[in-house]
């Protein structure tokens, strides 16, 4: 009598087995052993063959990576990159069919590992914020002949919304700094500054796409608040009684004008 | 053996290329001469910004075919509705000639390797993917193309992957992309005879042809897309042509990008060797 042959392991036992020894991840259930089920020939072992996956499925999400964050990336070498990037991974496996998602949880995660440097949240929080805006839906900017066409009697009830496509960073005061000094275009790193390990965030950027390009700037706290507010949607009106009660009306009136034609210039209202 | 005679599912839309990044502006300013573009979908499932106005000003000049690299098809996950949903709204908005996508699986517990796995040519397996493609193609309310992977590593299995390929398409009523290059390779790595892969395909079921350079990795061909089409592949590709007649045919170079003018020239040895089989055809004919 010969023996009976083992009963072929199911489809998601083989796939369960076969994605942990990829990735490195544990799955929370028994595995099957992954080579058991791989053909080994004289061109190569199963183990090899494995190793093939393995090797190609760090090397394309470090390489997906580094394209949304390519000044982190610079600044600390390929090879620590790597060593950082598959520290990561293995905390934050993708779950998301596209790689566009792949960076989502690394500036968090580098704020608040006690193994990691968290002084380059910033940087990662600000390639973040401008990767994320990069393909969000298009929508119609508000316009200067749109807004000359509003009843002036009526401009308090003007009705202001951020476009989609806008973030608020919080970051360290030496982010912008760095951010320049890594720009693929500088010569070398000698002069970047050091972003401080001990202070919390310090600056606001704000981060947003007109039309195909993505922008940054620094915002202080009353326009940041303003835009906040108007994130929420709100009304010209609403501006104006904030700024009003800190600097009176006629400061209120030329500062909140001021911010609305930069704010339409720049693109940042969303059409009414 | 020819299986002239047969019309094929899908149009021949001619020599294409595929649409990346490194060539977006050459392609919107100079409006190049190629027949067709398949892009891969995920790159453009971003409602907005640059990568979705390049795709409408390149959907105005040409046809487009949709080339997904995520459906996992295979998997012992659920479909994933939300990525079926984007997809359907891509497609609704482009009007592609079809969508395509592997016969591989990438992700397994929620997990994403982002890999085109091969899968174990079971009954298991056959009955799961048939099953998964219809749902699939109900949802999209069109026939899609599955393309047969490179791969590594052969799992243990009832049939061989191209008898696995020919009875899904048949069972599910999908296409066939055929990767040329995908044959050559995974060929290599596991002792396949390609011809036999090739006579397996059900000749109306294929409707695109892929070709690609790869590279040697120790005793394993690895599918590269970095370099030119190889000779062996070219040969291949003849043999496909005799098979199959004139298909929409397409060169995937994705790393190491050339010049946009390199890949125009790559396109053009793929058209002499469709002419040379098609026309020693009519000669014996």
């Amino acid at each position: 009598m010969r023996p009976e042959r083992a009963p072929r392991p199911s489809l998601a036992s083989v796939q369960a087995a076969l994605l942990s020894r990829i990735t490195g991840q544990e799955l929370g259930l028994p595995v099957v052993g992954a080579a058991s089920s791989i053909r080994s020939d004289a061109r190569a072992s199963a183990e090899e063959r494995l190793a093939v996956y393995a090797f190609m499925y760090r090397a394309r999400l470090v390489e997906a990576l580094e394209s949304q964050f390519p000044r982190l990336a610079r600044l600390l070498g390929a090879e620590a990159f790597a060593d950082l990037a598959a520290r990561y991974l293995a905390l934050w496996p993708s779950r998301h069919p596209s790689l566009r998602e792949i960076g989502r949880a690394l500036p968090p995660w580098l704020a608040t590992s006690r193994s990691e440097a968290p002084a380059w949240e910033g940087l990662a929080s600000l390639e973040w914020a401008r990767a994320d805006v990069y393909d969000l839906a298009d929508e119609p900017a508000m316009t200067l002949e749109a807004l000359r066409a509003f009843p002036p009697e009526r401009f308090g009830e003007l009705p202001l919304t951020l476009i989609a496509a806008h973030r608020f960073v919080e970051v360290d005061r030496a982010t912008e700094a760095l951010w320049d000094a890594l720009a693929p275009d500088a010569a070398d790193l000698a002069g970047a500054p050091s972003p401080s390990s001990e202070a919390g965030p310090d600056a606001t950027l704000l981060v947003w796409r007109q039309e195909i390009a993505v922008y940054h700037r620094a915002v202080d706290s009353e326009e940041c608040a303003a835009l906040v507010l108007v994130a929420a949607g709100s009304r010209f009106g609403a501006i104006c009684e904030v700024l009003s009660a800190a600097h009176g009306d006629e400061i209120a009136a030329a500062r909140a004008f001021a911010w609305l034609s930069s704010w339409i210039a720049d693109g940042l209202l969303a059409a009414f | 053996m020819t299986t002239r005679g047969t019309t094929p599912l899908f149009p021949n839309l001619g020599r294409g290329l595929g649409l990346r990044r490194e060539h977006y502006q050459h392609v919107v300013e100079n409006r190049p001469a190629v027949d067709w573009f398949e892009v891969i979908s995920e790159n453009f499932m971003g409602a907005g910004g640059n990568p979705r106005r390049v795709l409408e000003a390149v959907r105005r000049d040409h046809p487009v075919v949709l080339h997904g690299v995520s459906l996992s098809i295979g998997s012992s996950d659920p479909l994933d509705q939300r990525y079926l949903a984007e997809l359907d709204a891509l497609a609704r908005a482009v009007e592609p000639a079809w969508i395509s996508d592997h016969l591989c699986w990438g992700t397994a517990h929620g997990i994403n390797a982002h890999d085109l796995l091969p899968l174990p040519y079971t009954e298991e397996a056959l009955a799961h993917v048939a099953g998964r493609v219809e749902m699939v193609q109900e949802r999209l309310g069109r026939r899609i193309l599955l393309e047969n992977p490179s791969s590594y590593l052969m799992l243990d299995g009832d049939m061989a992957e191209h008898e696995f390929l020919a009875e899904l398409a048949r069972r599910a009523d999908c296409g066939i992309l055929l990767d040329v290059n995908n044959v050559f390779v995974s060929a290599h790595n596991h002792g396949w005879d390609p011809q036999a892969y090739l006579a397996a395909m059900p000749a109306e079921r294929v409707g695109q042809i892929h070709l690609a350079g790869h590279s040697e990795d120790g005793g394993l061909l690895i599918d590269t897309h970095d370099g030119y089409v190889a000779d062996g592949v070219w040969r291949l590709y003849a043999d496909a042509v005799g098979r199959f007649g004139a298909r929409s045919t397409m060169i995937e170079w994705d790393a190491e990008v050339p010049a946009f003018e390199k890949l125009e020239a790559e396109l053009g040895r793929a058209a002499r060797w469709e002419k040379m089989v098609l026309g020693e055809r009519r000669h014996a004919a």
